[in-house]
């Protein structure tokens, strides 16, 4: 789907599990990431996103991560 | 708890390589967690590249599970259309021919046109109407782009203008080599085109087999049907010609510049 796909769909319809945004185009990148950090409230993001750049974070740190129970529940 | 609530708790960003490079860091654990994800966490993958390889079988997991999410390069139409989208969203439009201005000073190229939208929206403020003017005036030319003014007016022999924009090259401080290098590369694109659309490519094939980016594929292809081969050949050889005196010899630039547009339009009279 594309990216105007994706807001519609977060807006209505619920949360898959897994996403993969693929492509070359950091500005769409980048709308994606905004579109999915929209979902949560301002004040819940610093406990309950996670942020990894895997150039330099290892695979298992991050998948511990994901693994974890939120904290906010 | 209802269900809407429960999937905003635990969201993890993966960002960076998740391909090539960095999925060997480990591959089997994420195809692990592909095969159980957690049920209270959704997890993004920020691929930044045009295709994963389909032959791994951690790509074949994640074809399987995820949801995938398109952020290719936009095609020039469906770029246009959502900066329309965005800038009527806040109540801007755009006057008729400022969309192409902002296409052929970007390229096409959508992370450049939003770059620009932003400015372009701060200066409309007032009118809410995006004017050609504003564009050419907040959206900077790029080397390869004016030399393309210049390359039509070459090959219209329109000479006063031709000097005109290559003195404001020159002006602009560009070096003579380098816009002449340009030059060259431009008509190097031309007869490719030509040729290639003498035998009956379609302009997305063309694109395939130069690996240009296709706007330039387009308009080259707009260029080319008014002039013959000859024509544009002569004018390759001329500035071959221009770039090895340009080397090889102290003479003034600008003076052989004027002397290739003299020879060029004499020999094609």
């Amino acid at each position: 789907m594309d990216i105007p796909t994706l807001k519609q769909q977060l807006k209505t319809a619920s949360t898959a599990q897994v996403y993969l945004v693929l492509g070359t185009q950091s500005e769409l990148q980048n709308e994606a990431r905004q579109a999915f950090l929209t979902l949560i409230p301002e004040e819940e993001r610093v406990m309950n996103v996670a942020s990894f750049d895997l150039e330099e974070t290892p695979l298992a740190t991050a998948l511990a991560d994901a693994k974890a129970a939120p904290f906010f529940w | 708890m209802n269900g809407g609530w429960s999937f905003y708790k635990n969201r993890v960003f993966l960002t960076g390589s998740t391909s090539r490079g960095s999925l060997k860091q480990d591959p089997a654990l994420l195809q692990d967690y592909l095969a159980h994800p957690e049920l209270n966490t959704t997890l993004v993958l920020l691929a930044p590249y045009e295709k994963l390889d389909g032959r791994k079988a951690v790509t074949k997991a994640l074809k399987k599970v995820a949801v995938e999410v398109s952020a290719a390069p936009l095609a020039e139409r469906q770029a246009r259309l959502a900066i329309e989208q965005r800038a009527q969203v806040q109540g801007f439009h755009f006057e008729s021919g400022a969309m192409d201005e902002l296409v052929k000073r970007t390229n096409a190229d959508y992370g450049q046109m939003m770059n620009y939208l932003s400015s372009l929206l701060l200066y409309a403020h007032d009118e809410e109407v995006i004017t050609k003017a504003a564009v050419a005036g907040l959206v900077p030319q790029s080397l390869d782009e004016n030399v393309f003014d210049l390359v039509q007016a070459v090959l219209q022999r329109r000479q006063g203008q031709a000097m005109d924009l290559y003195q404001q090259l020159i002006a602009a401080q560009q070096q003579p080599l380098q816009i002449n290098a340009v030059l060259v590369s431009q008509f190097r694109l031309l007869i490719q085109v030509k040729i290639l659309a003498q035998r009956g490519l379609s302009e997305s094939t063309i694109t395939k087999q130069l690996k240009v980016h296709p706007y330039r594929v387009k308009l080259a292809l707009q260029t080319v049907r008014q002039y013959q081969l000859a024509a544009l050949f002569k004018a390759q050889m001329g500035l071959v010609t221009t770039e090895q005196q340009l080397k090889s010899t102290t003479r003034d630039p600008e003076l052989l510049f004027q002397m290739f547009l003299l020879q060029f339009s004499r020999q094609a009279q």
